[in-house]
């Protein structure tokens, strides 16, 4: 046996402390996207009077106060939940199908929210007397019945990797073309709203939407990091897990099920966003390695800070209204898919 | 002793049977080789051992003192195309996979550095294993099966797209973790010249079953070998002691 080797104890410590200040770094840049999501608007807010405004709370009875309680936070944190949930769905989709240019839109959960949603718009379905409400509602079951219909097709061939593809891209075609199939029967009004919910905008943040997409997203990533390990065994390969000792089709079934509900929280609420599940991992992945303890949260750090940027620029390039968000990470996102593609082109 | 004996082990995929009723008996210390020609279930068989297929049978792995579980067995799969990016270290520290907490003890760094420092990779610890040559990642991929310290060592074609300098140094470091520690190792390959020099003893198998098994001398038979490969052979051990085999032509 050899002795205690302080050169490897010291190469692992200081392999981990660059991860952890990677980490702060993207905290803090995630801390200033906040305050300018928070400052950009149609109304002339300086940073001054929103940090005066997000101290006195929600109580005061100011113009500020409104514009900021009522619209720009629950935007902002939309922003953070809902990019975040993509980003670590996202990563987690390209763990599971062993497929790093795979994104939360390959299982066809995205598709199937956006018909759910188009059912909806289309027969005017409420909760509560709230259309919103019945629209995100029917989105969610909707990715949620497609999430089982994968999960059954994957356990009939053992959670395979070409399974959950193939199958979620039968789902995306299917669900893509009934959704065309509504919006080219209904009338043009109609046609617009559904065509606009799959843009994904941030005008439909409540604090409902808020609520959710926060405590998903923190559950979610509670129980996944359980399983940091296995995941990042899991990145190295399939054969290599299992030679590990790794149930890999459980694995597989329980981040499944995971990815699946922040998918489709993620997209209830705001509708389909592009690209921030794809881009989100891989940067994340270039500047922290493949260590989930670590890349899990970094996934979620740089998808809302993709989400907040994107917001960001869509109120600066179309002033007094909003651009759907989901154009922006698109027009972000579509380069840097080239940069991959060609990247992998093996 | 160490001692690991199978009785009567049988693999089924759907209806197909790939191994039919095995039984065989291997010594600690020593090197089995498994031979055969492609699609015989010589994989499937050590996959069987370390419990990685469904099975019948028993397998068996004990000593004076105790039984062992299919936890000390540790499988080495072909190399595959893993492109992680994860740090040697990383790599060989997930071979402690199901004992790591959120923090990683120092006795499992410990561990890690010692195999490391066995195979003479300490210092390739930091280097991305993305860049690694094919021969490096197969001694990683043994670092990270040995670092658990298994007792029974089971290697797919371990050799499997190496040149000749990387198959001796990765078959030298399984022969003398074999003999160091008394464990058990168990390797398929498809060189019948490494496996005759490698393994102490051989396992020929033929159409789910095994034909013939024992020292290299009993097993690498010409009348056998032609029976198995369809393949007229020449064998004859050469100044070194070692076999060598050359198939003439197709029967």
């Amino acid at each position: 046996m050899q002795q205690n080797n302080p050169v490897c104890t010291s190469i692992y410590t200081d392999i981990n402390k660059s991860r952890i200040i990677i980490s702060l770094c993207s905290l803090a840049a995630l801390f200033l996207a906040v305050i300018a999501d928070l400052a950009v608007g149609s109304a002339n807010i300086g940073v001054q009077a929103i940090l005066t405004a997000l101290w006195a709370g929600p109580g005061a009875q100011t113009v500020n106060t409104v514009v900021l309680w009522d619209i720009r936070l629950p935007m902002t944190l939309t922003c953070i939940f809902v990019g975040g949930s993509l980003g670590v769905a996202g990563l987690q989709v390209q763990t599971i199908t062993n497929n790093p240019l795979a994104s939360p839109y390959t299982l066809g959960i995205s598709a199937a929210a956006s018909f759910g949603a188009a059912i909806s718009i289309t027969v005017g379905f409420a909760v509560a007397g709230y259309l919103w409400l019945g629209t995100s509602l029917l989105a969610f079951l909707l990715a949620m019945l497609v999430s089982m219909l994968i999960f059954f097709m994957g356990k009939l061939k053992g959670m395979s990797t070409t399974t959950l593809i193939l199958t979620g891209i039968i789902m995306n075609f299917f669900f893509s073309a009934l959704q065309q199939f509504l919006q080219y029967r209904a009338s043009a009004e109609i046609a617009q709203v559904i065509s606009s919910w799959t843009f994904g905008n941030l005008a439909r943040s409540t604090w409902t939407s808020v609520a959710v997409n926060g405590v998903m997203l923190v559950f979610g990533s509670l129980l996944l990091l359980g399983w940091s390990w296995k995941l990042t065994a899991l990145s190295a390969g399939e054969e290599r897990a299992y030679s590990l000792g790794i149930n890999v089709e459980k694995l597989r079934f329980g981040v499944f099920v995971i990815s699946a509900f922040l998918i489709a929280e993620a997209v209830a609420f705001i509708g389909t966003v592009g690209f921030v599940g794809l881009v989100a991992p891989h940067c994340a992945r270039l500047l922290l390695g493949e260590d989930q303890r670590y890349l899990l949260p970094l996934c979620a750090c740089f998808g809302g800070l993709l989400m907040l940027l994107s917001s960001v620029v869509s109120k600066l390039m179309s002033v007094g209204s909003m651009l759907p968000v989901g154009i922006v990470t698109s027009i972000v996102g579509v380069p840097f898919l080239f940069v991959l593609l060609l990247r992998y082109k093996g | 002793m160490l001692q690991l004996s199978i009785e009567n082990l049988q693999v089924k995929y759907g209806s197909q049977v790939i191994i039919d009723h095995v039984s065989a008996r291997f010594n600690g210390g020593n090197m089995t080789a498994v031979i055969g020609k492609n699609g015989v279930g010589k994989t499937t068989l050590i996959k069987a051992i370390a419990k990685l297929v469904r099975r019948g049978g028993t397998v068996r792995l004990y000593d004076e003192k105790r039984n062992y579980s299919s936890q000390d067995i540790a499988y080495v799969p072909q190399m595959g195309n893993a492109a992680a990016r994860l740090t040697v270290f990383e790599m060989v520290l997930l071979g402690l996979v199901k004992d790591l907490r959120w923090k990683v003890g120092e006795d499992q760094i410990q561990a890690v550095t010692d195999v490391l420092t066995r195979l003479n990779l300490l210092a390739l610890s930091q280097k991305p294993f993305h860049q690694l040559s094919g021969g490096q990642k197969q001694l990683i991929f043994m670092a990270q099966s040995l670092v658990s310290h298994p007792r029974v060592l089971l290697l797919d074609e371990p050799t499997n797209a190496l040149d000749l300098r990387h198959q001796l140094i990765v078959m030298d470091q399984a022969r003398s973790y074999t003999k160091e520690t008394g464990a058990i190792t168990i390797f398929v390959v498809h060189d019948l010249m490494l496996a005759s020099r490698y393994g102490d003893n051989m396992i020929l198998l033929d159409d789910t079953q095994i034909k013939t098994q024992g020292p290299p001398q009993e097993v690498l038979r010409p009348d056998l070998l032609e029976s198995v490969y369809h393949v007229k052979v020449d064998v004859e051990k050469n100044g070194r002691g070692y076999f060598n085999v050359t198939p003439i032509a197709p029967i």
